[in-house]
């Protein structure tokens, strides 16, 4: 009962907010965002275009461009050989959507857990989501179980969510809802988390069953499947959704819980439901794609440098930057050494960890 | 996830610890006479094998002590150890197919699973230790033998206790081991057992280099070999340079992984067989697992074309032939000579490696 009562929040209205200095000059703001948006969206056609007619096997951009065309209906792909139709539908065209919805989701969920806590540094591990995940998979892999299909998804989905709503439990001491408690526990529960994938590992006799454990853990997107991406698609669009329509709010915790709560925002309450849509959206990313760094952390960090701190341009391009960065950094993985592969996390660190250097440096010297 | 990267950092070093390294447990070494005694250079078997060996100090001492020279620097060995410690696999392998096993100080967890290892009947009876230096401290050993893998922690913790540690850089080449053997050998005081394993060695392989040399198959009509195997959803290939590269090329067959650039053993796709077209696909994993590979190899549509797939030309074998450094990947390229060229072999039956028992001494 504690909790739900905290859950009841209400958005500041319009008058409220106008005294925000962060609305002046709205609408040039959204003509811009506008802008941005319009050019992620055409980089992100591009960029899945690319990736679609690029890979191991050679498939040229006409077939691939027919293929695609056929898939929605237009004109006919039939002198299409039918390996390279297979590749192009089957592997690269699921593969490339579950790169966009995950690096959509923990780019919007380390959006959210940046704005809550008012900390460029938070990420969407730090409420335990990604420890617990880790986790639930690691246990599954551990007991011989991890080829059952759907298994280690849904275990560690199940272990994302136990692993917030633990931490979250220890956050509403004696029904009061506590920032830097949650902050703490979920650093505790990270950390304990951590030790038991560790332990597990270690403790495992089997040489096969550690590699697929450490396998899993790095992270990666070569078994996407259509299955996956049916799930991943509607928990991305309503976290990213929901993040977006609370955007204003999420502006009003930039002023601090006093000012938020004077202006109609239940600080708290809020923190929650944003906490809960951040772990929904890193639970899910991290059941069908492992631990995947950096994308939750740099890209709202990158955003928020370019565009400034209001969460009505931010969260919009935050998500949409993720999924392009890992679009990006998931195609270099697949082409850079073809027919091997790099891992994505790798990748991503490697060309995340300069840019956002680059543009942290740039930034202090502008 | 920060804070989880760093355990799984810490994870890692201790696991790349764990399989380099050496072992626990709490049984002293006894001083025990080694089963084969001091030899004389010029007697049969040909003890000139030692001159070429690198790390040999003197090649016509047979007497003890003697010396050998590794990268861990230069040791001098006063008896035949009683209690070595191997610190990886493949030297364990080596150490019990040309001495005694109780000379083997320890065994580690990874030694008995069947899936990685040669020797876990042998290694059976054997005390097992985990990573932590102490353990293998404990076990007093006369000798340990290291690999280019063994962490270098673990090794100064040994010689800071006293315990001479040599290293023999093992190569993922049947025939190029044999210098390492016979180095070990030297080392043990096993020269007859270790000429005798690097002869065994030898013949087996010019046996199958012999018969498949004797068939009328030109070379671009090898047979494209992929080696692949997948752990969960991870395919992994072997490519140029692996252990498996030299298994291909010596068994008659092209690496078509090699062929298509690939280095190592490397992380690949269900697109990337599909790319390298491989006439067979060898899976080096257990049965159970195996099978499950074969089975989304055969449900891909990207590759029904394969002529692996088509010709339904997919085999499973057993990977602890195939990812030992050891003489035991004689036998992969046997099994693999076998599969790939089944009129050429289908009359011989190849032997395990033969191991010593204990001496009735011990």
């Amino acid at each position: 009962m504690g909790i739900a009562k905290h859950l009841i929040g209400k958005p500041a209205s319009n008058a409220e907010l106008a005294k925000n200095p962060l609305y002046r000059n709205a609408s040039h703001a959204s003509s811009k965002t506008l802008l941005g948006v319009l050019a992620l969206v055409a980089a992100i056609i591009a960029l899945s275009f690319v990736a679609l007619a690029t890979g191991a096997f050679d498939t040229s951009t006409s077939d691939t461009a027919r293929v695609l065309l056929s898939r929605l209906g237009i004109g006919s792909a039939s002198d299409v050989g039918r390996t390279e139709q297979a590749v192009i539908e089957s592997i690269r065209l699921p593969r490339i959507a579950l790169a966009l919805l995950v690096g959509g989701a923990l780019s919007t969920a380390g959006t959210l857990m940046q704005a809550i806590f008012r900390n460029p540094m938070a990420d969407p591990g730090i409420i335990g989501a990604s420890g617990g995940g880790a986790l639930g998979a690691v246990i599954i892999i551990f007991i011989g179980l991890g080829s059952v299909p759907f298994l280690i998804p849904t275990a560690s989905f199940i272990g994302s969510m136990i692993a917030f709503l633990s931490v979250l439990s220890i956050a509403f001491v004696r029904n009061q809802f506590s920032v830097p408690t949650l902050l703490l526990s979920g650093i505790a529960i990270s950390l304990f988390l951590g030790a038991a994938v560790s332990a597990i590992i270690l403790m495992t006799d089997n040489f096969t069953a550690q590699r697929e454990m450490l396998f899993w853990l790095a992270g990666g997107l070569q078994a996407a499947r259509w299955q996956d991406v049916g799930i991943l698609l509607p928990v991305t669009v309503c976290g990213a959704g929901i993040a977006f329509i609370n955007s204003r709010n999420l502006n009003l915790l930039l002023l601090g819980d006093d000012e938020a709560e004077s202006l109609g925002i239940r600080a708290g309450a809020f923190r929650v439901r944003m906490a809960i849509a951040a772990s929904l959206l890193t639970g899910v990313a991290v059941a069908f794609s492992g631990i995947i760094a950096f994308v939750g952390l740099i890209i709202p960090h990158a955003v928020r440098l370019i565009v400034g701190a209001d969460h009505r341009r931010v969260v919009i391009l935050s998500t949409l930057s993720g999924a392009l960065f890992l679009l990006a950094a998931d195609t270099v993985t697949r082409v850079v050494i073809a027919p091997a592969e790099l891992r994505v996390g790798i990748v991503t660190a490697l060309i995340g960890g300069p840019v956002f250097l680059a543009m942290l440096i740039k930034s202090k010297t502008t | 996830m920060t804070m989880l990267l760093i355990f799984l950092s810490t994870t890692l070093a201790i696991l790349t610890a764990s399989c380099a390294l050496g072992d626990v447990d709490t049984e002293t070494a006894s001083p025990q006479t080694p089963s084969t005694s001091v030899n004389h250079p010029g007697a049969n078997p040909d003890y000139r094998r030692f001159a070429e060996v690198e790390g040999i100090v003197d090649p016509t001492n047979f007497s003890w002590p003697r010396t050998v020279r590794t990268s861990e620097g230069e040791i001098t060995i006063d008896a035949a150890p009683s209690k070595a410690h191997a610190l990886s696999l493949g030297h364990a392998e080596i150490m019990l197919a040309i001495a005694d096993p109780d000379r083997l100080a320890a065994s580690y967890s990874f030694y008995s699973d069947p899936t990685i290892s040669n020797i876990v009947d042998e290694v059976a009876a054997i005390a097992e230790i985990g990573s932590d230096p102490e353990e293998a401290v404990a076990l007093e050993p006369q000798l340990a033998i290291a690999s280019r893998y063994t962490d270098p922690d673990l090794i100064a913790v040994l010689k800071s206790a006293g315990i001479p540690v040599m290293r023999a850089a093992l190569e993922n080449s049947a025939r190029g081991n044999i210098p390492n053997i016979l180095l070990m050998a030297y080392a043990l005081g096993e020269e007859e057992r270790g000429i005798a394993l690097a002869n065994e060695i030898e013949q087996r392989l010019s046996k199958v280099a012999s018969i498949i040399e004797g068939a009328p198959v030109e070379p671009h009509q090898k047979p494209r070999v992929l080696m692949a195997s997948q752990y969960l959803t991870d395919v992994w290939v072997a490519g140029r340079g692996s252990t498996e590269d030299g298994i291909v090329e010596a068994a008659g067959g092209r690496n078509t992984a090699a062929e298509a650039g690939v280095q190592s053993n490397a992380q690949s796709s269900i697109e990337g067989i599909a790319a390298m077209n491989p006439d067979v696909i060898i899976i080096a994993q257990p049965q159970e697992s195996g099978a499950e590979f074969v089975k989304l190899l055969k449900s891909s549509g990207a590759l029904a074309e394969a002529p692996a797939i088509a010709n339904n030309d997919i085999h499973i074998v057993p990977a602890r032939y195939f990812t030992t450094l050891s003489h035991w990947n004689v036998r992969g390229i046997e099994t693999l000579a076998q599969v790939l060229h089944p009129e050429l072999f289908s009359d011989i039956e190849f032997k395990d490696f033969f191991s010593p028992s204990p001496s009735p001494s011990h």
